[in-house]
């Protein structure tokens, strides 16, 4: 008795803890670029409570008219908000469309009639009971971005939700202060408002990169985070928060420090985009001459155009996983082969480093073999059966890519990267089955080119102590820092009670990278980066000091680096590295920074 | 004046929202009945949850069967739409 209420007592009092306002970030995934500072406007998930009432006979045509009503004035709404928007937003076009259709569906329209017909229910549950039905025919589809339109099927019955309970259109509020609003998820029409309004950015804990909410988001260049688990809770509104679209992080509450720091991005950012376009066509060299090359982090093929307009001099991380979670079946060899033929072809004669198979961790299909069953059981899959464990207990599936990835390397310059290596045997095992789909192809008389580099991710603690001796096995390393950073650290980000200890420029961090670089250039082989550190123009400065080689980052975030490159000398870099790694912690790392920064970098990270 | 066509899918993402959108506007455009058998099911492309609900991707071999006057020009869009080679797709 005692006990529990000493227990009750400890909760209470962490729990007051958790909520007092102290600095706190929050991941999320970064879904449109840019830098915004304002207080948080949080509308909380309305708790779906759908009142359930009996109709008299009498009512029911009642009811029906009103449903009725009610669909044709959202159809109305959307309609107007069509007519508002400019022709070169199409996307945000085509999604209106898109919504238009569903609104009228029958799955929609026909059945909520029938349901209150023959159920004698009023419409707000009938439509609820039709929704549900329609999310059961989601549900088993199995491609992930069509299963993803069931939001969109959502986001129309809200609107008629809305219409049928009176409710006004809460985030067209007449407050004239601009704020980041905040809340369980927004549609693409909520969005489109939100523009000619006090929005500066939005943050959901829903949606994912590809949900028609981002992709309006980007078109209309409001900054915004999905993704960002328990936002509504963690937030209130009126508490300041900064949001950086480029990496996905909401500083809540945050620090004079943070502000600063954010403030001269937000400048930076804000300031320069026109001029920084002249930045893509230009080389990627410092004042003195040093040279190092700026890549893309993409999933899908099509993605290479953004590379390119961004002036990308390749493609330092593509994530193979798509192809294989985004079809009624596995990709066969030959469509492998075409898609990454086509993506190298199209940088010729820059380099496409495509990654194999990392699935594991939190990225998994059904359609692969085994893996459904096994990660039930993995109570810890992060540490489990994932990445290149997976492709060498599947040597059918893994020969299929490397085949594959082999034919493609005719086509320009390929570099082959595997994932989470942790011991000089696996490279090993890889290289043997290479060597097999390389004398088979042989046998078979298709071309691969036999130089093509192999290279592997230095994600994992061990890799990096490990990385003299990986380094005379493979041709380059590329560091993933968002793996490197919580496996070394101890660090899961997803994780809000400890998300604000993981930390890019933690000198553990730094001294590793630093290690891994030296290891590499002892055996001559290059030294990529391919996490989201490499991007951040703050960070950007230090990597460069280090050494790295090449860094690799979201497309829009090339011409920011450049630009810092070609206004740095590479001596002056590499002495701040130095100084950097010289320091015990990251406050001290932060407060350099924070003078150094402005001072050599003045158009960068000064306040007009 | 019906006709039919088997295709394969080839836009990368499959049928989403935007192909699924644009194959209700050519049977409203040509005034046209589009249906799409895939699996056994038939879709109605005027119906866009159930079209979507097919779950195609690239890669679905597809039957288009398309009803009325401009039926030919019809299923040239949709065969345009399916399987051209945009790559956004």
């Amino acid at each position: 008795m005692v006990d529990q209420e000493s227990n009750r007592k400890v909760d209470t009092d962490l729990e007051a803890k958790l909520s007092c306002e102290e600095p706190q970030i929050i991941f999320g995934i970064g879904a449109s670029p840019g830098i915004v500072i304002a207080p948080a406007r949080v509308f909380r998930r309305r708790t779906g409570s759908v009142a359930w009432r009996r109709l008299t006979p009498d009512r029911i045509d009642n009811e029906i008219r009103r449903f009725r009503e009610a669909v044709t004035t959202a159809e109305q709404e959307l309609r107007q908000l069509r007519s508002s928007l400019a022709d070169d937003l199409s996307d945000a076009l085509s999604i209106i469309d898109s919504h238009l259709l569903m609104l009228k569906d029958r799955m929609i329209l026909d059945r909520t009639v029938e349901i209150i017909r023959s159920h004698h229910i009023n419409a707000q549950w009938a439509l609820a009971t039709a929704l549900g039905l329609v999310k059961k025919k989601f549900d088993a589809i199995d491609d992930p971005y069509i299963k993803q339109r069931y939001m969109d099927v959502k986001h129309v019955a809200d609107r008629i939700f809305g219409v049928l309970s009176g409710r006004a259109d809460e985030i067209l509020s007449d407050d004239r202060a601009k704020v980041i609003v905040i809340g369980h998820d927004f549609s693409p029409e909520d969005i489109l408002h939100m523009r000619a309004d006090t929005v500066l950015g939005f943050i959901t804990e829903e949606g994912g990169i590809t949900s028609h909410t981002a992709i309006v988001a980007r078109s209309l260049g409001i900054p915004a985070i999905v993704g960002a688990k328990d936002i509504t809770c963690i937030c209130g509104s009126g508490d300041r928060v900064i949001l950086d679209g480029f990496s996905g992080r909401v500083c809540l509450h945050p620090t004079p420090d943070q502000l600063n720091q954010y403030r001269e991005y937000d400048r930076q950012h804000r300031c320069s985009s026109r001029d920084l376009a002249r930045y893509a066509d230009l080389s990627s060299e410092t004042l003195d001459g040093h040279r190092v090359r700026l890549a893309g982090n993409i999933e899908m093929p099509a993605e290479i155009a953004a590379i390119q307009h961004h002036g990308g001099e390749g493609v330092g991380l593509f994530r193979s996983e798509f192809d294989f979670f985004s079809r009624s079946s596995l990709p066969d060899e030959e469509m492998l082969a075409h898609i990454y033929g086509k993506m190298v072809a199209a940088l010729a004669p820059k380099p496409v480093t495509i990654r194999t198979l990392d699935v594991g961790g939190d990225k998994f299909s059904n359609r692969l073999p085994h893996t459904g069953p096994r990660l039930d059981l993995e109570r810890n899959p992060a540490l489990g059966l994932r990445s290149i464990r997976y492709s060498l207990r599947e040597p059918a599936l893994f020969i299929r890519q490397l085949r594959a990835l082999l034919r493609a390397s005719v086509h320009g310059r390929l570099r082959i990267l595997l994932p989470m290596i942790s011991s000089p045997s696996e490279v090993l095992a890889v290289k043997a089955i290479c060597a097999q789909a390389a004398r088979e192809l042989e046998r078979e008389t298709i071309p691969y080119d036999d130089r093509v580099e192999v290279g592997i991710m230095i994600e994992v603690p061990s890799a990096v102590i490990l990385a003299d001796s990986l380094a005379t096995e493979v041709d380059f390393f590329s560091i993933g820092t968002n793996d490197l950073i919580q496996y070394s650290l101890a660090i899961d980000r997803g994780n809000q009670y400890v998300a604000h200890m993981y930390e890019p420029l933690h000198p553990a961090v730094l001294r590793m990278i630093k290690q891994t670089v030296d290891a590499g250039h002892q055996q001559g082989i290059e030294v990529a980066m391919c996490g989201e550190m490499a991007g951040d123009p703050m960070c950007a400065a230090v990597l460069l000091g280090l050494g790295l080689d090449e860094l690799s980052m979201r497309p829009s975030a090339i011409p920011h680096v450049r630009r810092l490159l070609r206004g740095s000398r590479y001596q002056e870099l590499a002495a701040l590295g130095n100084r950097i790694l010289g320091c015990r912690d990251v406050d001290e790392i932060h407060q350099y920074l924070g003078r150094y920064l402005p001072r050599h970098y003045p158009e960068e990270f000064c306040h007009p | 004046m019906v006709v039919r066509e088997e295709m394969v899918v080839r836009n990368h993402c499959g049928v989403h929202a935007r192909v699924a959108t644009g194959l209700a506007a050519i049977a409203e455009a040509d005034n046209v009945e589009i249906e799409i058998v895939f699996g056994g099911r038939t879709a109605d492309c005027r119906n866009i949850l159930d079209v979507l609900s097919l779950s195609l991707v690239r890669g679905s071999h597809v039957e288009v069967l398309v009803r009325g006057p401009e039926a030919t020009r019809a299923l040239a869009a949709v065969r345009e739409l399916l399987t051209g080679t945009e790559i956004n797709g």
